[in-house]
């Protein structure tokens, strides 16, 4: 039987992060194995500066840090500044107008002129490069977030050791969540 | 049977090969690290212009003690709105009138007869230039988020970004008609607004509108029922375009008839010809603080640009060079 604690994030990371079904079941599962520990990693949005640490610096050899998508703050925009290169001529899907170095955001049709994006976790390495692009050129809905399905919680958290804006912190197991401008 | 003993340096050669074996091994699981991490997003090349673009020289601020909306000037003052708030201040920038309000002011215009236009959320308020609250129009929509109104002789526009409609009302406050919706066969389309900036003007040479489609890049030229006669504009990262996903967020006209505009993202102000052609740099974009946003515009008609400049709360002002 699932605990409270688990069904209170399953719900509120649902709606507050768009995030898939099957990695909520995850993280759920991940958060009551760790429940001993009590707080865990995480990162605040608003102090991330998107060094591209987290990609390079996590424990592990593919980043527990991916980027996640607050859906009710994006725009759906054509030319997205989180998806497309800078100086992209069009605004397609082709590999060299896109951004992420791993092709991890995927770019659905909805209706003239609007598009979806959502993230393939698994291809996703936490870079940061789209949450730049997205803060600097959109609407700031893309961020990263320390996937707890995935972090193995180490006691010193080795990227936080060198991430140059002061990011990541220790938050309760209960809220293991940090939106942005709400931290 | 004889037990065999392993010396002690042979049990520490072992160890040691072991340990560097582990240190291989986690170092060739490693990603790239080093001075340059690989995957750097450096946005700041996109900021530099070359000094020989800027056209303009700041030649006052006026700082206000407000978190700052809309702006506005005429022959001998500057209307600006904070939150809950309308100022006035004569030409040198002193304050001339403090007016509370009852709502956040997102925009404000001022006719020839000096009445004052506050674009509420989803309604306009009309005040007299001694500061009296003299009409309250009527709710345009529950989902209004109004971002830009003008007045003409006979008409007031609205630009609403909720509904992502122009309204087009008598100055008596009674609706004439809106338009803004896509269609394709008359070349029209439909705005595009994906963050709550949306602007529009009054030609100062024609009196026909000039409407910001920001999710397009462009800036729309229609007449005063709405009807599309062109457009320019153009997305690019470069000085000739307009950048990121929804830009220019601001415009306003120059005496000539030339185009100002602010982008927000990269934050910069610019002068475009009446034909929509690039001139030159106003404010370049390592002059704001970052995460600027809500650069709103005004030309007087001397062509000094006034610029607001919400990160700081001040109205920066510019002359040409
Ligand atoms: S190391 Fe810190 S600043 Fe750099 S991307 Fe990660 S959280 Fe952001
Ligand atoms: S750009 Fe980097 S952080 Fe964004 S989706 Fe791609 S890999 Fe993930
Ligand atoms: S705690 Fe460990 S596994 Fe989790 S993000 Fe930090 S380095 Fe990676």
């Amino acid at each position: 039987m699932m605990s409270d604690k688990k069904k209170k994030l399953t719900r509120r990371d649902m709606l507050r992060l768009g995030l898939s079904a099957g990695a909520v079941v995850g993280l759920g599962a991940t958060v009551v194995s760790k429940s001993a520990t009590k707080t865990v990693w995480q990162i605040d949005p608003d102090k991330c500066v998107q060094c591209g640490k987290c990609a390079t610096d996590c424990v592990l050899e593919l980043s527990a840090v991916k980027c996640v998508h607050a859906y009710a703050v994006c725009g759906y925009c054509e030319l997205c500044g989180g998806y497309h290169r800078p100086d992209a001529t069009k605004t397609d899907t082709a590999a060299e107008s896109q951004l992420c170095p791993t092709s991890a955001l995927e770019r659905t049709f909805i209706e003239d002129p609007y598009y979806q994006y959502s993230v393939k976790e698994e291809l996703c390495i936490g870079c940061a490069k789209c949450v730049k692009g997205c803060d600097a050129f959109g609407n700031g809905s893309l961020f990263l977030q320390v996937r707890h399905d995935r972090c193995v919680n180490c006691n010193e958290c080795s990227i936080a050791r060198v991430c140059p804006s002061d990011a990541f912190k220790r938050v309760p197991i209960e809220e293991p969540y940090l939106l942005k401008g709400k931290a | 049977m004889k037990k065999r003993v392993i010396p002690n340096d042979v049990i520490i050669v072992m160890v040691v090969m072991v340990v560097i074996a582990t240190v291989a091994v986690v170092r060739m699981r490693q990603k790239p690290k080093g001075d340059v991490n690989p995957y750097k997003y450096d946005i700041e090349q996109y900021k530099k212009v070359d000094m020989a673009l800027i056209g303009y020289c700041e030649v006052a601020e006026i700082k206000i003690d407000a978190e700052l909306y809309g702006l506005a000037v005429d022959d001998d003052q500057i209307y600006v709105t904070g939150d809950k708030l309308l100022l006035l201040f004569d030409k040198n920038g002193a304050e001339t009138k403090r007016i509370e309000l009852d709502g956040a002011a997102k925009c404000v215009t001022v006719d020839a007869d000096k009445k004052i236009y506050l674009g509420m959320a989803d309604h306009v308020e009309v005040y007299s230039a001694d500061g009296n609250c003299i009409d309250r129009w009527k709710t345009i929509n529950k989902k209004s988020i109004i971002t830009s109104i003008a007045v003409s002789e006979s008409s007031l526009f609205v630009a609403d970004a909720g509904t992502r409609q122009v309204y087009r009302f008598d100055k008596d406050g009674s609706l004439r008609s809106s338009f803004g919706e896509k269609d394709e066969q008359a070349g029209v389309p439909g705005f595009v607004i994906p963050s709550p900036y949306f602007d529009l003007l009054i030609d100062r040479t024609d009196q026909s509108l000039w409407v910001v489609n920001p999710g397009h890049r462009q800036i729309e030229n229609y007449d005063e029922d709405g009807r599309f006669k062109k457009a320019w504009g153009a997305s690019s990262i470069k000085l000739l375009g307009f950048s990121g996903c929804c830009n220019p967020s601001h415009l306003a006209m120059m005496p000539d008839g030339s185009f100002v505009t602010s982008e927000k993202g990269l934050v910069r102000v610019k002068v475009y010809n009446h034909d929509g052609e690039f001139v030159n740099v106003v404010v370049p974009p390592n002059s704001f603080d970052e995460h600027t946003v809500g650069v709103d515009l005004a030309v007087d008609s001397t062509g000094r640009i006034f610029v607001l400049d919400s990160s700081r709360s001040v109205v920066r002002v510019f002359e040409k060079k």
